[in-house]
């Protein structure tokens, strides 16, 4: 243990002496706590404007006079999307997708005034989050760092002194690696810190969930560090040279984090295509329409609904019914409609799953992905949670209209049903839209693949330098 | 000729030069197939909804002529499809289209309430971007050009071969510039013939355009390769060269590109888009409470050459509900130019601060060349704008005099026919572009001088130990 703390100590006083270590390092942690700072005042901005606009609709709402239902379901409501507290951290999705949905009766549309409509193309790549640049430019500081470590002592000829003097390759390397830990520590550690106090500080409730994504977001990080000085001090054990390592290791970098992704990205909807915007809203209208049509008065899906709710009714006619036929059709039709556009929307999010889980098949040479899919799930910027969200906004929109429907078909008389309007104290009994971001363990649900992988990249250079031990096939020659 | 041969023969030696050119061939050719894919797809699924349309249109004729339904039901059920076909270059450069929707269809009613959808894309490939050429110019090709050159001076100190090479008659630093302009030659020929090959295999004409694009391409080449001569003049060794040259590529295609964007997010921040949705929704909601004739008398106002119409009755009319309808339009209008004048501002911001970065600014000049842009969009949209006008005219003339609607009518429906921009060559950018090159030329020549020539240091002992 005296020698492997010995060792890590050497390592760390040779890049102690190197000037540009004090400059680069803390240069580094200024520009990811300017890029948190920088994002957290504008999450806090769209927490703020959200709310607000949140509550002006809900305003709206409450504030409609004496109406007829039907109509009420026409006016509609609207759900704003406020970004997860934590995602000035991890930006994620957030620029791509829209922050406004428009709930109506009938229709679901899609979410509207996505930032990157506004932005046009300068986000590919420069979406400046602390997670993006620890996640691309950190390892590049570590290769920098620690390329050159154990081809520095072979060239040097202390590792064949070291090795000769009984000292276990295993101590010696757990040495190395001891340092730079030491070293990722110190860059992480403030940068956490920071996140920490601009978490509690944020206008969003600081709860415990908070506090375990951001111990599961440092835990990952420190985690990907390790990742990554494994495989460069493994790429420095092989090496004959300082300059092979480094030119692997930067090539390895800018495959793994730079082209791979974007590759993959761009080939996924070749691989499982998905329907644009105005083929989904045809196959769904064709969809509709095949089950029946509740203006036509042939139709024979709404006929044999007639007659169930005459049966059910116990009574011959239309007008003879307690209650509003008008109202039942309108619900019949909602339920309807929603129920097709589920089945539709749930093969299209399936499609996404699918075209996402593409990068599954590189986790075994990439560990960038896994870094960075558990890292947008940590701060619930991923994809999969905005469609929770389009999901509880249609959850809403169809109680909504349903509740309005039933309003239509037991308040309003069917033979006033053009000029009734019901009593405005309705609307304020509709509880106003609210969503909460689901827990930590619901975001980790489906990440069992990639925690796999995370681990198998953490023993790789255990298992590489088992191997080397027993076959003793080192290079300690100059 | 010789010396040509034989300084070729050094640059192709290595593996690792075969295979990042290799890699560079085989990305692009991905990027030519994805970007035809991609146009191909947009064209199939226009054609479609073109043929969808027709038919429907027909349906509706048939219906409409016989009086069985209403013109205004027409209007409020038949989708118009329009769509931003792709200009020629965008096969190459895919610019932002990615993001936007690009087929939509349009009904009489608010325009407001239409326009602003948003097209189903998965927002994980969306934040990675699309493969197209513009990304292999601008953030491969600088890694390719400093594979080849930024190790030129750190080489042949290593090897010792520097002493040498100094001491023959025209000095070291002109045998580096020989080398530097010889992968400039080698790498304007493969990017000249991947351009020539993909300008063949698609129907862009050389034109003006063809020959700003290569012109701003060899400019951007220029600038990378003079990053080289600086990072050759600083007379670093292997490791600190390349890991130098990284880091200039990461600090002028991520973090100012980062900077800036995040600067632009905070400093045009808007909900005026909200404002404006929310606004047209509760106008046309009122409407229905209000006086009929006066709103429709207010709608005259802003087309007096229907003001000799029939005066409203009591049931319910079309040409009321439409006249509502884009009275809605009109109540968010101050809201919407509010957001088109942010979002202007926004864009001659962003296209000043990508000045500050080479890479940055050659995609700017690409996209704006290619039509793939902001501007091009926004150009887009107003044209749609202007086409839903053409339609409400159409509608209009036969909803205000209620005549029978005949064959000859349903003929004279307007269609959406796109109009390309005539383009504008980014000739500022193409300026900045260059004097970022002389800038990183100034830098050299402020280091180097006679005086200071390149060290001669004896690379014996380890590297990191100096």
């Amino acid at each position: 243990m005296n020698k492997i703390w010995k060792i890590s100590c050497h390592e760390l006083k040779i890049h102690a002496r190197n000037k540009s270590f004090y400059i680069l390092l803390p240069l580094t942690q200024v520009l990811i706590i300017m890029a948190l700072v920088g994002s957290w005042r504008y999450v806090q901005q769209s927490i703020h404007i959200q709310t607000l606009w949140q509550q002006e609709a809900t305003r709206q709402w409450q504030e409609q006079p004496d109406r007829h239902p039907h109509r009420v379901s026409h006016f509609g409501n609207y759900a704003f999307r406020a970004m997860t507290p934590l995602s000035f951290f991890d930006v994620g999705v957030n620029q791509f997708v829209g922050n406004s949905i428009y709930l109506e009766g009938h229709r679901q549309n899609s979410a509207t005034f996505a930032e990157a409509n506004l932005a046009g193309n300068n986000l590919r790549f420069s979406q400046l989050s602390a997670a993006n640049l620890l996640l691309i430019f950190w390892p590049l500081l570590l290769i920098a760092l620690a390329y050159a470590s154990i081809t520095e002592e072979r060239e040097s000829g202390r590792l064949r002194q070291l090795l000769s003097n009984n000292l276990p390759l295993a101590h010696f390397l757990t040495g190395k690696i001891l340092a730079y830990i030491i070293i990722s520590l110190i860059f992480l550690v403030p940068i956490f810190l920071c996140g920490l106090l601009l978490a509690l500080w944020s206008s969003a409730p600081f709860t415990n969930d908070i506090l375990w994504r951001l111990g599961a977001l440092f835990l990952l990080y420190f985690c990907y560090s390790i990742l990554w000085l494994g495989i460069i001090l493994c790429c420095s054990l092989l090496s004959r040279h300082a300059q092979s390592a480094l030119t692997f290791l930067v090539v390895f970098w800018l495959l793994a984090v730079i082209v791979t992704p974007r590759l993959l990205g761009s080939l996924a909807p070749n691989i499982y295509p998905h329907p644009s915007r105005v083929e989904f809203e045809i196959a769904l209208a064709n969809a509709i329409a095949r089950i029946g049509d509740s203006h036509n008065p042939n139709d024979p899906h709404y006929a044999e609904f007639k007659r169930n709710i005459l049966r059910q009714y116990g009574v011959q006619k239309v007008e003879d019914l307690p209650v509003n036929y008008a109202g039942l059709v309108m619900s019949e039709g909602e339920k309807q409609s929603s129920l097709v556009f589920r089945q539709h929307y749930h093969q299209l999010i399936n499609t996404f799953v699918q075209q996402n889980s593409l990068k599954q098949y590189f986790y075994w040479i990439n560990p960038f992905l896994i870094a960075r899919a558990i890292s947008m799930k940590v701060t619930a910027s991923d994809s999969q949670h905005f469609y929770h969200f389009e999901q509880a906004a249609e959850d809403y929109r169809f109680t909504t209209t349903q509740t309005l429907n039933e309003l239509h078909t037991y308040e309003v008389r069917a033979s006033k049903d053009k000029t009734q309007r019901i009593s405005r104290e309705h609307w304020k009994k509709f509880p106003p839209f609210f969503y909460q971001t689901p827990s930590l363990w619901w975001s980790l649900d489906s990440t069992q693949k990639e925690f796999l992988w995370l681990l198998f990249w953490l023993t790789l250079p255990l298992l590489v330098t088992h191997q080397l031990t027993r076959t003793r096939n080192i290079y300690a020659t100059i | 000729m010789q010396r040509f041969k034989y300084e070729l023969t050094l640059l192709w030696s290595g593996t690792g030069i075969k295979l990042a050119l290799a890699f560079y061939i085989a990305t692009v050719a991905i990027a030519l197939w994805q970007g035809n894919c991609r146009v191909l797809n947009e064209a199939e699924v226009h054609n479609s909804l073109q043929t969808n349309f027709e038919k429907n249109l027909a349906d509706w004729s048939a219906k409409v002529t016989d009086g069985e339904a209403e013109l205004g039901l027409m209007g409020y059920y038949l989708l118009t499809p329009t769509a931003h076909s792709a200009p020629t270059w965008a096969r190459l450069i895919y610019g932002q289209r990615d993001l936007d929707l690009l087929q939509q269809n349009i009904r009489l009613l608010a325009l407001e309430g239409q326009i602003h959808a948003s097209e189903i894309n998965n927002p994980e490939n969306q934040i990675t971007g699309f493969i197209d050429l513009a990304f292999i110019f601008t953030y491969l090709l600088p890694l390719i050009i400093g594979l080849m050159c930024a190790t030129l001076y750190a080489n042949e100190q290593q090897t010792n071969r520097w002493p040498l090479l100094n001491a023959l008659a025209g000095s070291g630093m002109a045998v580096l510039n020989y080398r530097l302009g010889l992968g400039f030659l080698l790498l304007t020929c493969l990017n000249s013939a991947v351009l020539a090959i993909a300008i063949l295999l698609t129907n862009i004409a050389f034109d003006a355009c063809a020959a700003f694009i290569i012109g701003s391409l060899l400019l951007y080449q220029f600038f990378w390769f003079s990053i080289c001569g600086l990072i050759i003049r600083l007379g670093l060794n292997t490791a600190a060269s390349t890991l130098g040259f990284i880091a200039a590529w990461m600090v002028l295609v991520v973090i100012v590109p980062g900077m800036s964007n995040l600067y632009l997010t905070h400093q045009y921040a808007t909900d005026e888009g909200i404002a404006l949705t929310l606004k047209q929704r509760q106008f046309m909601n009122d409407a229905w409470d209000k006086d009929k004739k006066l709103a429709l008398d207010n709608f005259l106002q802003h087309y007096p050459q229907y003001a000799d119409t029939a005066p409203l009755g009591e049931a319910f009319d079309w040409k009321w509900y439409y006249a509502m309808q884009h009275l809605s339009d009109l109540a968010a209008l101050p809201h919407l130019e509010q957001y088109h004048a942010i979002m202007n501002k926004r864009r001659a911001a962003s296209d000043h601060l990508a000045w500050l970065s080479a890479p940055l600014n050659f995609q700017q000049i690409l996209t704006q060349v290619a039509q793939t842009d902001m501007t091009a969009r926004h150009d887009y949209l107003l044209q749609v704008r202007h086409y839903h006008a053409q339609l409400r005219n159409f509608y209009y003339a036969r909803l205000f005099y209620k005549t029978t609607t005949t064959e000859a009518d349903i003929a004279q429906y307007p269609r959406f026919v796109y109009q390309p921009p005539t383009p504008t060559m980014p000739w500022l950018h193409l300026l900045v572009l260059m004097l970022s090159s002389i800038v990183v030329l100034a830098i050299i020549n402020n280091i180097g001088s006679a005086s200071r020539p390149l060290p001669q240091r004896y690379f014996w002992r380890s590297t990191r130990s100096q």
